[in-house]
């Protein structure tokens, strides 16, 4: 497996549904607010594409790392190495154990220092560009007194309901059963799911509505051709993503 | 702990207010006058109890509970006063001391005995695991606006009456869900309490609490939960129904199973309690 050859390329498009309010922090303190939304410029509020994949990621090594169960393709049991294929790693980030190690020169072929991610998630912008963001007040208060903390207010600006944010993943190189575990780990945002920050103050359930999936694959030379000089992709059925056949217990 | 997928547990709880229910809008939101606003939307108007408010007085019942039971040790460090925290001796800030106990205790009995609050509901540097949803009208239920309630408040220093102030309210029930992941028995026990706490009436919240205010009594509607495979809380499921949409099926086996329970409310705190242990 390797980046120079072209062996397939999948694009998956769809939306983020906010499903009550949503809160991605720009980290800075704008204005009289603690915490703003992150936008650019004055209203392109945008979720980073590493928010996602991080969400995606931890979503993926819940299934293959410290789980309860084995997840295997055949006799071949997965591990981290799994998750680092697929999300892309540098010499820092490979895991200690040996079974990881084994397993990732078993996918790759060959001890790699580090490897490019296979998938690239864009910065999801907002659809719709007059949205405005909402301040949300917090307060502590005392365990003790049970009155509120002195200095302890802190505001925070969301994105409310009903709002959509556009998605796409282009993933390259893929093998199929690496598809499975990246579907496996959007299984839970397709039926909502806790996204962004300050989630446990009762915002952040998002779900992810999936629109078109276009793909080509180097084994179809009639769509190989398309794809090089034509630029088109072939349509998948959505449907069809969602089924889970290689992987098993 | 977060990398881990052991169990998911979902309870959708009504929320019925037994006396007049005011969240109030913050200060920059109140009109002018005297009539003190409910919480709402900016886009739709809709009114909603924000899950930081379920969050904090779901916390407090469980600090309640478990402060003896545990033998919680939070409370020390909030005794010692500008964010310097004591022990043998030493003076650490807040992150030095929690460094110093995980290298001497280990991550795992430090969060057991010393943090139980803070492992489930989040502190500065523990991710949440208990997430509450903002609870939204149940059905078209309104906020009272042409009848406010008044509160006449006394002059101290002339002794009369000044101009009343009036409360904006609402009776009717809301409906918000709980997700705690990773969840274990003792926390179930807590939540449980914390329903029997409100079904006696020892539960208020929003505003003018002391004036007889936030009165709620909670239900659960319907419980989902989602155990993965070897996942170590079994809970009875004899009471519960397998759901085999929402189930995962990885080949003849079950990544994860989701069991549902959906009857109505008062015969539900009874399963749970079997349900629980």
């Amino acid at each position: 497996m390797n980046f120079s050859q072209f062996k397939n390329r999948y694009v998956i498009t769809g939306e983020l549904v906010v499903e009550n309010a949503l809160h991605i922090g720009s980290g800075k303190v704008e204005g009289d607010f603690d915490s703003a939304f992150i936008k650019t410029g004055e209203n392109g509020f945008y979720i980073p594409g590493s928010s996602f994949k991080g969400y995606l990621r931890s979503k993926v090594e819940g299934f293959l790392v410290g789980a309860p169960f084995e997840l295997k393709v055949g006799a071949d049991l997965l591990n981290e190495g799994d998750v680092l294929a697929i999300f892309g790693y540098t010499s820092s980030d490979i895991s200690k154990d040996d079974k990881v190690k084994e397993r990732l020169s078993k996918i790759l072929g060959k001890d790699f220092k580090n490897f490019a991610s296979k998938l690239h998630i864009s910065d999801l912008q907002i659809v719709d560009n007059t949205a405005k963001e909402v301040t949300r007040d917090g307060i502590k208060i005392s365990r003790k007194t049970g009155a509120t903390v002195k200095g302890a207010k802190f505001d925070y600006n969301v994105i409310e309901k009903g709002n959509r944010f556009e998605f796409e993943m282009t993933l390259e190189n893929i093998e199929d059963y690496q598809l499975e575990i990246i579907m496996l780990g959007l299984k839970d945002i397709l039926s909502g799911d806790l996204f962004g920050g300050k989630l446990s103050r009762g915002i952040g359930k998002c779900r992810l509505e999936l629109k078109t999936c276009k793909f080509v694959d180097s084994k179809d030379k009639e769509s190989l051709k398309n794809y090089i000089f034509k630029g088109e992709l072939k349509n998948k059925d959505l449907n069809t993503l969602n089924k889970i056949t290689k992987i098993s217990l | 702990m977060f990398n881990t997928n052991k169990n998911e547990i979902k309870i959708s709880l009504r929320i019925t207010p037994k006396s007049p229910l005011l969240i109030k809008a913050s200060d920059d939101v109140q009109e002018k006058g005297n009539l003190i606003q409910w919480n709402t939307t900016a886009g739709s108007k809709e009114p909603f109890i924000p899950g930081s408010t379920l969050k904090g007085m779901l916390k407090e019942v469980f600090y309640t509970i478990w402060y003896d039971h545990f033998n919680l040790e939070e409370d020390k460090f909030k005794e010692i006063p500008e964010g310097k925290y004591k022990n043998d001796d030493k003076v650490y800030d807040y992150d030095d001391y929690m460094e110093e106990i995980l290298k001497e205790k280990g991550e795992d009995i430090f969060l057991e005995k010393s943090l139980k609050i803070s492992k489930l509901f989040g502190a500065k540097n523990l991710k949440s695991r208990l997430h509450i949803d903002d609870a939204y009208f149940e059905g078209l239920g309104k906020v009272e606006k042409d009848k406010p309630k008044s509160v006449t408040p006394i002059d101290r220093f002339t002794g009369g009456a000044v101009v009343p102030l009036q409360f904006e309210y609402t009776c009717d029930p809301f409906i918000t869900e709980v997700t705690i992941k990773n969840v274990e028995k003792d926390e179930l026990k807590a939540l449980l309490f914390a329903i029997r706490d409100s079904i006696d009436g020892d539960i208020r919240i929003g505003s003018s609490k002391t004036r007889g205010f936030g009165e709620i009594e909670l239900a659960v509607k319907s419980l989902q939960y989602k155990e993965f495979k070897n996942s170590s809380l079994t809970l009875d499921s004899s009471n519960l129904n397998l759901d085999e949409k929402k189930s995962l099926k990885l080949g003849e086996d079950y990544l994860y199973k989701v069991y549902k329970l959906e009857k109505n409310s008062m015969e539900n705190f009874e399963i749970l309690k079997k349900v629980v242990g």
